[in-house]
């Protein structure tokens, strides 16, 4: 009678066991393996809080400048913490953590940290999707000016659910940024491409200013460089030397070490003096229309690394026995029109860095096909090349991040060699069991009777 | 009187046998077998109706589905190891049977060692039964030829861990006083203490080499990669978590000392044990 109360006992925890277990793991089908997050998806009371950033009204939106100054949202699969935010830009998903807002996570265009503030310059609109709860809002057309725009809000930023708000781009242009390189003197040579679109035909225009303007100075200074309007595409040049960058040509948070350190994702580069945020690069450009003047600062933000990418990568061997050596080819293009230096390829298995190519250098459109030896590990490997300086597999595979390329391999394993050591270990088990109770017997003296 | 033609050995591999017999009978009298191989049937299933059911989608390949599926061979190893030898030594001393079965001339070890054979044949089939299933979904799924060549692979490495859990079970029915209190702490040893200290440990990025649990990893792992460490940023700052996977040949010893040392420990422990 015990005896079935006890089983009956252990069979209703087995069951009560056997559903939680099942049922917490069940969400693993839809993407059974490799790394994933369960994004909360009853987040339906937060967008009860969402307002839409509106700057549709706004005359000129160009290069408004945000800074975000409180956390809020909550993204505890990734790590727990409170300000995890994720978003897109250029169709790149980014994602930077709290405690850590590694400049190497966030994408140069989208601004600088300050402490735990972001800066966030929108200068694509159409491109940017901000999932956001806001708070508050205060903004200011005026970019340059000292005052900061602040905005309190509450950045939900995911690519997978909630409630999109577009920024459309109502204003009047929209910039788009060359690529360019820091030598090792640190002169920049940059080449700002500036893309202009209009709700309103416009069939001519006439650079009449490339200029720099420094509220310090009072006014407005001009440079040298070059400005060219072609298919719709302004492209202005600023000639080298420009500027050297040595410690107190920029300001913000960005120190020559970094600019050293970081080749994948740099943030803001300023031109400009040592003091306030107020000093840019402007471009002013007068169109016939006669209402289409605008001001941009030039935020030179290279990204040398940013326009490599890996197209395919290549086995020796498809199906290799592991324990092979096996040569692992990626071939990466330089999509830039600009020379990239010091451009480091990294080779994972799954997450694990397997090999490294340093310190290339890719002209400009050129595609190379680098290799690497691996000696093969049984099983099913994700291969993946990341071209970036700075960026490990894993902050590109969580935050999207384009460029990288992944190539799955399946190494097969001896089979029989392992079959062979599991039965081996099978008969050891039995055989030492089985002695327990037939050795003894054997030392019994055997009775006549 | 029977009569053995190769004196005490044969004798004792017949207490061996009889002991085995009966305590298979046993376990179909109390209905553990039924419920176990129901057990085995559905668990398999539900991997395949479920989805189905909810038009998931299914992986991509048959070894990520076997690999997925067959995750829970272990925890049914662990129900039929507690349930067919949960009680197996503890119960003579509970019950006070032993008080009749250790007068008789059957030794001790050939009982204990039979009541392990039963419960290792139980829960082979319960297993099989398991193997047989999934193949058989990936068989639907994936056609014919696409039962992973490491399924065969897979199935013995998890005889093996039925060696180690029955092993393990032994270890709690040969201290304990009870058949409830064994069966309890067996379960939650293998079904909690052993996973939840494997999970700190990699926190601290140590490899949890020494727990059987960890090393039963090994049963799904053949379909993936054997021995490949993954090792995860918490969130930046330098916080990493590394995911260990089991080495096979470390795994296959861990078992094999599980299954071998626990079994001597415990007939050792219950030879010395009185029913009184």
């Amino acid at each position: 009678m015990r005896l079935k109360f006890t089983s009956r006992v252990l069979q209703l925890i087995t069951v009560i066991i056997i559903i939680i277990t099942f049922i917490s793991t069940s969400q693993s089908w839809a993407q059974p393996f490799g790394p994933h997050y369960n994004w909360p998806d009853d987040s339906s009371s937060d967008i009860n809080d969402v307002n839409s950033l509106d700057i549709s009204a706004l005359s000129s939106v160009f290069g408004m400048q945000i800074v975000q100054s409180r956390w809020a949202y909550v993204a505890p699969e990734i790590d727990g913490d409170s300000s995890d935010w994720i978003g897109t830009k250029y169709g790149i998903k980014m994602t930077s953590f709290d405690n850590t807002a590694e400049r190497t996570t966030i994408p140069a265009i989208f601004g600088i940290m300050n402490d735990y503030n972001y800066i966030y310059y929108l200068l694509q609109f159409e491109d940017l999707e901000v999932y956001s709860k806001i708070n508050s809002l205060i903004y200011s057309l005026t970019l340059l000016s000292s005052e900061f725009d602040f905005v309190n809000m509450d950045l939900g930023m995911t690519d997978l659910t909630y409630i999109t708000v577009p920024y459309n781009s109502t204003g009047l242009g929209v910039s788009d940024f060359g690529d360019g390189y820091i030598d090792s003197n640190y002169i920049f040579n940059y080449l700002a491409n500036l893309s202009y679109e209009s709700s309103t035909l416009i069939s001519t225009l006439d650079i009449t200013d490339i200029s720099r303007l420094d509220s310090d100075d009072g006014g407005a200074m001009d440079t040298e460089g070059k400005c060219t309007y072609e298919n719709g595409i302004f492209t202005l040049e600023l000639k080298k030397p420009v500027y050297s960058f040595s410690g107190d040509k920029y300001d913000l948070d960005v120190v020559p070490s970094d600019i050293i350190g970081l080749t994948g994702f740099l943030s803001n580069l300023e031109l400009g003096t040592q003091g306030s945020l107020s000093n840019y690069w402007y471009v002013n450009i007068l169109g016939n229309e006669g209402n289409l003047s605008f001001t941009t600062p030039i935020l030179l933000a290279p990204q040398p690394s940013a326009d490599l990418q890996v197209l395919d990568i290549v086995f020796s061997d498809d199906h290799p026995y592991e324990g092979e050596c096996i040569t692992i080819s990626a071939v990466v293009k330089n999509n830039s029109t600009f020379e990239t230096r010091n451009v480091n390829i990294t080779f994972y298995s799954d997450f694990n860095e397997i090999g490294a190519r340093k310190n290339l250098t890719f002209k400009p459109n050129e595609t190379q096909k680098l290799d690497i030896s691996w000696k093969a590990v049984n099983g099913i490997h994700e291969i993946s090349v990341v071209p970036f300086s700075g960026l490990s597999i894993i902050s590109a595979f969580l935050s999207g991040t384009t460029g990288f390329y992944s190539e799955d391999i399946t190494v097969r394993m001896n089979v029989i060699n392992y079959a062979m050591i599991v039965v081996g270990a099978l008969g050891v088990i039995i055989g030492i069991i089985i002695a327990t109770a037939v050795v003894p017997s054997l030392f019994q003296r055997r009775k006549i009777i | 009187m029977k009569r053995y033609p190769n004196g005490n050995l044969s004798k004792n591999l017949y207490h061996v046998v009889l002991a085995v017999k009966y305590e298979l009978l046993k376990h179909m009298r109390s209905k553990r077998i039924v419920i176990n191989l129901i057990l085995a049937i559905v668990l398999p299933l539900l991997f395949y109706i479920i989805p189905k059911a909810y038009n998931m989608d299914f992986p991509a390949h048959s070894e990520d589905f076997a690999q997925m599926n067959l995750g829970f061979v272990t925890t049914l190893i662990i129900i039929c190891a507690v349930f067919f030898a949960g009680d197996a030594i503890v119960s003579e001393f509970e019950k006070k049977t032993g008080l009749i079965t250790f007068l008789t001339p059957q030794r001790k070890t050939s009982m204990f060692l039979g009541k392990y054979l039963a419960a290792f044949i139980a829960v082979l089939v319960m297993v099989s039964v398991y193997y047989m299933i999934a193949n058989l979904e990936i068989i639907i799924l994936y056609g014919l030829n696409s039962i992973p060549e490491v399924m065969g692979l897979s199935y013995l490495i998890s005889l093996l861990y039925i060696t180690s859990a029955l092993s393990v079970v032994y270890i709690f029915s040969s201290v304990m006083k009870g058949t409830i209190s064994s069966s309890l702490l067996s379960f939650s040893t293998l079904m909690m203490t052993m996973p939840i200290i494997s999970g700190l440990l990699f926190f601290v990025n140590v490899e949890p080499w020494f727990l059987v649990t960890y090393s039963s990893g090994l049963i799904t792992d053949v379909f993936s990669g054997i021995g490949t460490t993954m090792t995860i940023e918490m969130g930046g700052g330098g916080d990493e978590i590394t995911m260990y996977s089991p080495q096979f040949n470390i795994g296959i010893i861990m078992m094999v000392l599980y299954a071998v040392g626990l079994y001597l420990v415990s007939i050792f422990i219950t030879m010395r044990r009185e029913v009184v």
